[in-house]
Order: C-alpha cells, then structure tokens, then sequence
C-alpha cells in the first residue's frame, strides 16, 4: 500500500499546472458556427513553402480531441492582401502575404511594428459568432519581421498562431503556449493543454451529438495512418511493465503463503 | 514501397496490440490452470466471491498524457494536467468467478483550476467494461486477493467553466486587453478504456488507459490510477 501511496503523491506534485487562455472578442465568443471552416490561401508574394506549412498548421488545430473544430484546406484563391482588412471578400478564412503591411494590416502598422510583426491575425463576427477570418503576412521588403527571414518551422508556429487568433483565440499568458504573444524561442510546432483548453471551449466536441462519432465517414486518406494517429507505444509498454512488476510481487507473496499452513 | 510500409506499420503495431491482449486474457496462468483442472480460484473482481459489490474510490487522472508540450522546444510531457475525480463502480457477476461487468461513474468534484481564477474545468466519466479476473491469491485455494483485466468503453465529458472577465496582456506591440471566458461549454468524447486492478480485502487498485483509438481520428490517450474501497456487498 505504501508503494502505491507513493506513487500516487509523487505523481500529483509532479503534474504540471494548469494556465489560462483569453479570447479575442466578447467574453461569451462563440468561434465559426460554420463547420467545416474553408481555409484559402493566395501564394502570391509568400515564400515557397506556404502551401505546406499552412496545412501542417491546420493540422495542429484539428488535431484536439476535445474539440470539435473542423478546418478544411480549400486550395488557392486571388483574393488579396490589399481586399482582406476590410472583410468584404466572400471566403471564411484567407490567408495572403501582403509587401505593404504598413496599410494592409486592418489597425496599420508603422515602421517599428514592420519590425516586429510578422503576421496578423484576426475575425469579424455576426453577434457572437464569427464569420470571417483572415491571416495576413508581412513580407515587406526590408522589414526586419519579413516572413522571408523566418525558418521553415517559425513559419508554421506563425501560421498556426495567427489561425488560432482567426478562430477566436487571444493571448496566453503561459509562454509555452502556442498563443503566447512571443514565438521567438519555440523550436517546435506544438500545442500547449491552454491551448487545448481555448480550443475546446470555443469548439467542443459533441461525439453524441452534432460531431460523428466513429472516423469512418471521414478519414483523411492523403498522408499517414488511415486509422488515424497512434497511441504511443512506450504508454503500453509502461503499463504492462508496471502490471507485469506488480503481478510478480504479488506472486512472490502468494508463494511464501502457499508454504504455511491453510 | 516505403509509403505503403510507412502507412501498413501503425494499422499493424495497433491490431497486434489489441490482438497481444485478448491473447494475454486467454494464455493467463488462471485460465491455463482452469482448462488444466485447476480449481477455480474463490476470490472475484469486486472482493465477493460471486456476488454484486459496490465500491467508492478516488482517482488520479493523467488527462491528455503524451499530447500537450510545457517546453519551448515542443517535447511532449509524460504526464498530462491532472483531475481527481471521485468514482462508484458496481460489480455485476456476468458468468462464473471469472467474468463480471463493472459499470463505473465517476465526476470531479473538485475541478482544474486555471491561471488567476480565470476559469476551471471538471471531468464527468462513464464507462461501461467487462472483467476477466486472471489470477491472484495462489490457484487452487481460497484466498482475499485477486488479479483481473479489464476493457470496455467510456464517455468523458470535459466542462469548462470560465469566470469571466479581462486581463491584460502583451500583444508584441504593447500591451493590450484580452477577454477571459464567461459560461460553460461542454465537450464530450468516447474514449476505450483498458485497464487492470487488484483486489485484496475491501480494496482495490486500479491503473488504466483511456484513449480514442479507434473511435476517433483525433488520438489522446489518458492515464487514470484508482484506490477504491467496498462500500456494500450482496448476493
């Protein structure tokens, strides 16, 4: 029993903490009544492999469990940069790179924030809801934050904190966050439990209600496991190690037992 | 060929998993015994022999184990955000000493709390598994312990409550105010639950994996460790 106690106490005071999201409009936002959400894209301008790291960040977000949020990449549009600030263009969510950043960012942006800002992301909505998104990219020439500047994987950890900012997301104060304001030091393309957290508030997932419950009517045939990801195999290897241990010990004593009298 | 090899693997390792399991149920030392004409062992699942128990407990949730990072390198954490949810099981004999339904219940009574008392959320489980009792006690005798598997599937309801309000916030160009979040929202997802307890006396240990595979495309899985105890016994 003490073994167990032990290891229950270790493991509570070696759980890391929770931290908190904020939204990025009312504090009752609800994100895209629509579903799924159409993600576009318009190349011009941007660097080569946008295309790619767009989807990968995509795949970021429809990657929570919890969530019900359903984005679908829709391919290429014309829509510019220079169309976006003002919401009038007919897809959900566009994303575009923009060489005069300075006035295509909806609030503008001055010389010291062409330095600074790479990227800006942002929504309007109807009432609660939102109902367009829109991503747009600076790559103005001689701006130190020009998208240029930035390595592959900064470019997605970009893309998909400025997505998280279109569906609704504001800053975390947590700085392992994907949507702590400051990206610079993050490696890896990855999502903090906040960001799980916001996600899911503003998109549950309903598996007995509006989402599907089994993945049959929608597996995603174009890359991987048509199954889908997998559990890690170290978890199971764990568990059986630790029953195995267990078990044996509990023999041990079973055995001693079986010597005395019954 | 390596794609094909690439996209065969996971599908592969899974099955062969699941399959090492149900295995691992009927190659048990106990069943082997009992095909070999052992005495079955007296000890059950729920501490009675072969009679309906109930038993309360307190549980430690690993939630979103291997899926989220802490770090800035992006390394996934061992262990997840923790819940302690409290739970009543009930055991149902199903057939002989060796199999019994165990429907469990089971709610988080004190919740997650968030940075700041932002927010908290709590998690609401049912999960409905069969148990194949493997062993314990020493085979052939009567004894107050026992060993057993269980697997079945679940309902996990995750309840965010935010308290609303506002807090402010760098936005890389100064600092800005940003909206916490007000009501409640509720996510609910089916998980597969596999699981082993022991049982000795009154109490019973219980140490789980939960995670969507295969009743989703969107893979978490979820560590849960449970002490529980026997609140009540019948026929």
């Amino acid at each position: 029993m003490k073994f167990f106690l032990t290891t229950f106490a270790l493991v509570i005071v070696l759980s890391p903490p929770a931290k908190s999201f904020t939204l990025g409009g009312s504090s009752l936002l609800k994100g895209f009544q629509q579903s799924p959400v159409e993600v576009y894209l318009n190349p011009d301008l941007c660097p080569a492999s946008i295309e790619s790291d767009l989807k990968k960040a995509i795949d970021l977000w429809q990657s929570v469990p919890s969530s019900g949020l359903q984005l679908q990449y829709q391919g290429l549009t014309a829509t510019a940069a220079s169309q976006l600030k003002d919401f009038s263009f007919p897809e959900a969510l566009v994303v575009a790179c923009s060489d005069d950043f300075g006035n295509d960012h909806p609030n503008g942006c001055d010389s010291t924030c062409l330095d600074f800002v790479t990227a800006v992301g942002g929504f309007i909505g109807s009432g609660l809801s939102i109902t367009k998104g829109l991503v747009i990219v600076n790559v103005n020439s001689g701006a130190q934050a020009n998208m240029h500047n930035l390595g592959s994987a900064q470019r997605q950890l970009l893309l998909a904190h400025e997505l998280g900012h279109t569906l609704g997301l504001g800053h975390s104060s947590e700085p392992s966050a994907l949507m702590y304001y400051n990206l610079g030091g993050k490696q890896r393309l990855a999502l903090h439990q906040d960001d799980m957290d916001g996600i899911s508030y503003l998109y549950p997932r309903d598996e007995f209600g509006s989402d599907p419950m089994l993945a049959c009517g929608r597996v995603d045939m174009s890359g991987g496991s048509p199954l889908g990801g997998t559990p890690p195999l170290w978890l199971f290897v764990l568990f059986l190690t630790l029953w195995i241990g267990l078990r044996l010990r509990f023999r041990a004593d079973s055995i001693q037992k079986l010597g005395e009298p019954l | 060929m390596q794609t094909l090899l690439k996209a065969l693997w996971k599908p592969t390792l899974q099955i062969s998993i699941v399959i090492g399991f149900f295995l691992s149920l009927c190659l048990s030392p106990s069943a082997l015994a009992q095909r070999q004409g052992g005495r079955p062992p007296a000890a059950a699942m729920g501490g009675t022999v072969s009679g309906h128990s109930l038993m309360g407990g307190l549980s430690w949730v690993s939630y979103n184990t291997y899926s989220t990072t802490s770090s800035l390198t992006g390394k996934k954490d061992l262990l997840g955000v923790s819940y302690y949810p409290l739970s009543l099981r009930l055991f149902i004999p199903l057939k002989g000493p060796n199999w019994q339904l165990s429907p469990r219940f089971s709610y988080s009574i004190l919740p997650r709390q968030m940075l700041d008392g932002a927010g908290e959320s709590r998690l609401m489980g049912f999960t409905l598994p069969v148990n194949r009792r493997i062993g314990g006690g020493g085979f052939g005798r009567a004894a107050d312990s026992s060993w057993d598997w269980w697997t079945g599937p679940g309902l996990l309801q995750e309840r965010f409550k935010g308290s609303g309000g506002a807090v402010v916030l760098n936005d890389g160009a100064g600092m800005q105010v940003f909206h916490r979040p007000a009501g409640d929202r509720t996510a609910q997802m089916l998980l597969w639950h596999l699981g082993s307890g022991w049982t000795k006396g009154p109490w019973r240990i219980d140490m789980e994996l939960a995670f969507n595979w295969p009743l989703s495309e969107k893979q978490t899985q979820h560590l849960m460790l449970t002490a529980s105890y026997r609140l009540w016994s019948g026929p």
